[in-house]
């Protein structure tokens, strides 16, 4: 006998929601994100949370931008389509700075696409979908125990940072069960968003001399200030003033770009002799696991690195993996986007082979044996 | 040990409820296991499968990739599905839905026997994966009824209960 049960990733997201303090969700149904909204629709009552199904995912996003500035840590989850028109909030929510989850259950694309399907084309979205300059936060996680501890990872992220942060799943991560065993709350670590030390009245919305992340004031608490997409100054308000832009663009990049310890997350399978590497994430790096087993049972040995943060992209934990490494395969759902990642960064001496199957079905641990087994 | 089980045949059959069913029976036995499904648009009528991997060790590979045990329940299951069986993997087929199949397979009467033994076909799928697991061996028949019970709404206890215990028969008699 076993204490897990059979838990679906959608759900245990949800579930990670719940446990992380999420207590508010507005969404927009859609495949295969649909069971996250569903869920959550079931458990915020019981815990005095709101649950809000929105005309559309526009103003899902909208409305945890609210919800979030109320005070309440909020969520949304979508899929590809609804993904795409969350982009302008998404940037509305970078500027003025509001923690804020965004859950992109991915599947085959472009536009409707491949609903019950999955997919790993989305991961230049989540980095450059919403328009300037901007860093963001992105994860994803491989299985369902990862998902529900990533989401209250992603919960953490955004109320540390201020700052949206992006979970991304696929079709089968969010559609799978598996043994899962929700752990006790006094296991979780919880982190929860500044509350001011300065008055109303000498209170500013993003004063940088508090720092990189300033308190942010819940509305409805005697704090006004003004949010705005607008460059603003440290008081919310609108400002093209030179030095005070750029001093709000680099704050912006630089408390994401500085915290990099507490944001990067790497699963590195390495033993030094390995000449032949896989660079996967998500299902993917399911399947390459598997390959990897298989390969050894042949006495080939081959190295695995797993981001579970992929966007700020870790470089430096990339360099270090390649050292030593002849070549790297890149396994992805796509046409290749993060392969591209790859080889931004290493020189020539590594072979980058890209692996990708883009017909909504997933790679399987043979096609990853034969690419290596071919050369 | 490690075994792929694919169910497959039309959305409404409850094939899916069934996988997942399999699969929770499987860890209250203390195994590993995952289950995933396909389906179309369609809420019934559409071709329709459910994977399940058992297994004492870690799954990676979440899915199916070829199924040791693959049950077929309609003829477009049949057509899309049954040319994916590990090479001595074993097909089972309910021959009121499949016909015309070359290959060896196991016809298992499951639809005419619960429509005659319990005067109605919803029970269909828990006669399956009771089946299964005493054909197989993996599942408990214990841990099947307490996944299954934990699902299911009261007043449905007594009929899906007897579906389990035809089940088990049939498996006991079709094991080789």
């Amino acid at each position: 006998m076993s204490n897990a049960k059979l838990v679906q990733g959608d759900i245990a997201c949800a579930m990670g929601a719940i446990d992380a303090g999420c207590r508010f969700f507005a969404g927009y149904p859609i495949t295969p994100a649909s069971d996250i909204a569903e869920e959550m629709s079931k458990l915020l009552p019981m815990v005095g949370g709101k649950f809000i199904q929105m005309e559309d995912e526009i103003a899902s996003m909208a409305a945890i931008i609210g919800g979030s500035l109320a005070g309440a840590k909020s969520m949304t989850a979508t899929s590809g389509p609804g993904f795409s028109l969350k982009q302008e909030n998404l940037g509305f929510a970078i500027m003025a700075e509001i923690p804020t989850v965004v859950v992109n259950v991915q599947r085959g694309g472009p536009s409707t696409g491949l609903p019950t399907l999955p997919s790993q084309s989305d991961m230049m979205q989540a980095r450059w979908g919403t328009h300037g300059d901007h860093e963001i936060i992105a994860i994803i996680p491989y299985t369902v125990e990862e998902v529900y501890y990533e989401t209250i990872r992603a919960f953490n992220l955004a109320e540390m940072l201020r700052t949206p942060v992006i979970l991304l799943m696929d079709e089968v991560i969010g559609h799978m069960s598996e043994n899962f065993k929700r752990p006790d709350k006094s296991k979780i670590e919880i982190i929860n968003r500044k509350f001011p030390t300065k008055t109303p009245e000498e209170y500013f919305p993003y004063d940088e001399n508090e720092g990189l992340v300033p308190p942010l004031a819940p509305f409805g608490k005697g704090y006004r200030y003004h949010v705005t997409g607008l460059a603003h100054d440290k008081t919310g308000f609108p400002s093209t003033h030179e030095e005070s832009v750029k001093r709000l663009m680099e704050r912006m990049r630089d408390k994401i770009l500085n915290n990099r310890a507490i944001i990067d997350k790497c699963d590195i399978r390495k033993e030094g002799n390995e000449e032949i590497g896989i660079f996967a994430y998500g299902s993917s790096a399911r399947t390459s696991i598997e390959a990897i087993d298989n390969l050894k049972e042949k006495g080939i040995d081959v190295a695995l690195m797993r981001p579970v943060t992929i966007w700020p992209f870790p470089k430096e934990q990339l360099l270090e993996f390649a050292k030593g490494l002849k070549k790297i395969v890149v396994p992805e759902m796509n046409f290749g986007q993060i392969v591209g990642e790859v080889k931004k960064y290493l020189s020539d001496d590594v072979e980058i082979i890209p692996l990708n199957k883009y017909t909504g079905r997933l790679i399987t641990p043979e096609e990853i044996v034969d690419k290596i087994l071919e050369g | 040990m490690k075994l792929e089980i694919r169910l497959c045949g039309f959305g409404g059959q409850g094939l899916i409820l069934a996988s997942k069913l399999l699969s929770q029976a499987a860890i209250i036995d203390g195994k590993i296991a995952t289950q995933y499904q396909t389906y179309g648009a369609q809420v019934r009528g559409g071709t329709v499968k459910g994977d399940v991997v058992i297994s004492d060790k870690r799954i990676d590979h979440p899915t199916v990739i070829k199924p040791d045990m693959l049950v077929i329940m309609s003829q477009d299951a049949y057509k899309k599905y049954g040319n994916f069986v590990k090479d001595d993997g074993i097909i089972i087929t309910d021959p009121f839905y499949v016909k015309g199949i070359e290959r060896e397979h196991i016809e298992v009467p499951f639809y005419e026997t619960v429509k005659e033994e319990l005067h109605s076909t919803l029970p269909l799928n828990m006669m399956i994966i009771s089946f299964l697991a005493k054909y197989t061996n993996t599942v408990s028949e214990e841990s099947i009824k307490k996944a299954v019970l934990e699902k299911i709404p009261p007043h449905t206890v007594e009929i899906n209960t007897k579906a389990l215990e035809i089940g088990a028969e049939f498996g006991e008699k079709f094991k080789k």
